[in-house]
């Protein structure tokens, strides 16, 4: 499993208690139980772990499991190696 | 900034809180907001909230925790009295000369402090930074707000957290390290984000430009997502920027008396700092958030449940539109008992 995937599985399950069965790609975060503040969390954790900038609508309540798996993994490419993060 | 251990410092030596009588539980909240108590208390962490009966001011508010924190080092001499609001009565003149008057001390120093809901903080470092100059010698510092004038009606997600109160603290002329002793502060802004937080109207530049403004503009507004995020990063590293200066390791505090803004933002700093909950003081629970208000309150209310005792090693951390941020380390000092900040009884009693 990639970074990105671990983090946000990690996050998910253990943060916001969403249980690993419902974490699939279609499942939004909206219906994963996720609220605006808990979107606000989850983007700053991921923000902090990941070391990518976030935007609102890259984690809005629609996105999708799979469009915000895209996303971190496309900029996490993109950072500085590990040695620079 | 930190002091080593006998050096001047600003000692806190009284303290006193307000709340209106009228608590509000989430069932009382207004019908139109269609919001039930799971949803608020999932949301915020918020059970309770007190509200001012329409007329009161904010200057009567303040005037209430200031006689209560005054009595509790009975009565003794201040030079120099400061408030701080984000709902200041008037645009001008400043608060703190009327309460000084209210107050018996007509021809004191008095001025008031604008950093929002980081004003109780910023207001320790000035009052200290005031003892320390040699201008005074003891300092009454308030924090007022009477929010529920500053919401507008139809606004649920700032109406069930925003709430009415006043803390007040007495700082004297001691030495750090001694009990109450202030032994460092870490100060913080960012004004590029002035649009997160703000009441855009009521100001001069709504009178200079009147065609840019309208009625919804004289009320609170916040961008509650990125408000969280900043919150949380800002007060984390105020705090580790703290510690360090004075020395402390996060194992070291006793009790983290963040800014009571919402149960999530205070467990999320905590958790950053590595704190166990029962070490983070959580009063937003029974009294909403109450700006500059919220952190003496919360420090009255855990002084007289003696969840705080003499000697413990003490963090507060503050955020606030501006953006403004800032922490304090001091050792919490040996008060007067009193009643918990519950209803209008505060410590101590009047």
């Amino acid at each position: 499993m990639s970074p990105v995937q671990t983090s946000l599985r990690s996050t998910l399950t253990g943060k916001f208690d969403v249980p690993e069965s419902e974490i699939v790609p279609d499942a939004t975060l909206e219906s994963l139980g996720l609220d605006s503040l808990s979107l606000a969390e989850l983007a700053l954790i991921l923000q902090e772990e990941l070391g990518v900038e976030i935007q609102d609508d890259e984690a809005a309540a629609r996105t999708t499991v799979g469009e915000l798996t895209q996303t971190l993994a496309t900029k996490y490419a993109a950072t500085p190696g590990p040695t620079a993060r | 900034m930190s002091d080593e251990l006998g050096s001047a410092a600003a000692v806190l030596e009284g303290l006193g809180g307000w709340v209106p009588p009228r608590a509000v539980t989430n069932g009382e909240l207004p019908a139109a907001w269609e919001v039930d108590d799971a949803w608020v208390r999932r949301r915020t962490g918020i059970t309770t909230r007190h509200w001012v009966e329409p007329g009161t001011s904010t200057g009567e508010a303040a005037e209430h925790a200031a006689r209560r924190a005054l009595a509790s080092v009975g009565g003794a001499r201040v030079d120099a009295v400061i408030v701080t609001s984000s709902t200041p009565d008037r645009p001008m003149p400043a608060m703190a000369p009327q309460l000084a008057a209210r107050l018996g001390l007509t021809g004191t120093a008095a001025w008031d402090l604008s950093a929002a809901c980081a004003g109780f903080v910023y207001g320790l470092a000035t009052a200290a930074g005031v003892i320390r100059a040699g201008v005074a010698e003891r300092v009454l510092l308030v924090a007022a707000e009477v929010y529920s004038t500053l919401i507008a009606p139809d606004d649920r997600s700032a109406g069930v957290v925003f709430a009415d109160g006043a803390g007040a603290v007495v700082l004297r002329r001691g030495f750090a390290g001694e009990p109450g002793s202030l032994l460092g502060f870490d100060l913080g802004s960012d004004g590029s984000g002035h649009r997160l937080i703000e009441v855009p109207g009521g100001g001069a530049l709504e009178r200079a430009r009147p065609e840019a403004y309208g009625p919804a503009d004289r009320y609170f507004r916040m961008d509650g997502r990125a408000v969280f995020q900043h919150a949380v990063t800002r007060m984390t590293e105020s705090s580790r920027t703290v510690l360090k200066n004075v020395g402390w390791a996060p194992t070291d505090i006793d009790r983290l008396v963040a800014h009571q803004a919402n149960a999530r933002i205070l467990s999320a700093v905590g958790e950053r700092l590595d704190l166990p909950a029962q070490r983070c003081v959580n009063h937003v629970a029974k009294v909403g958030n109450t700006g500059a208000a919220s952190i003496p309150l919360a420090l009255a209310d855990a002084a007289a449940r003696q969840d705080l005792r003499p000697g413990h090693r003490v963090l507060l951390t503050a955020f606030g539109a501006g953006l403004t941020w800032g922490s304090a380390a001091l050792l919490w000092p040996d008060l007067t008992p009193g009643a918990p900040v519950s209803g209008t009884s505060i410590l101590p009693s009047p």
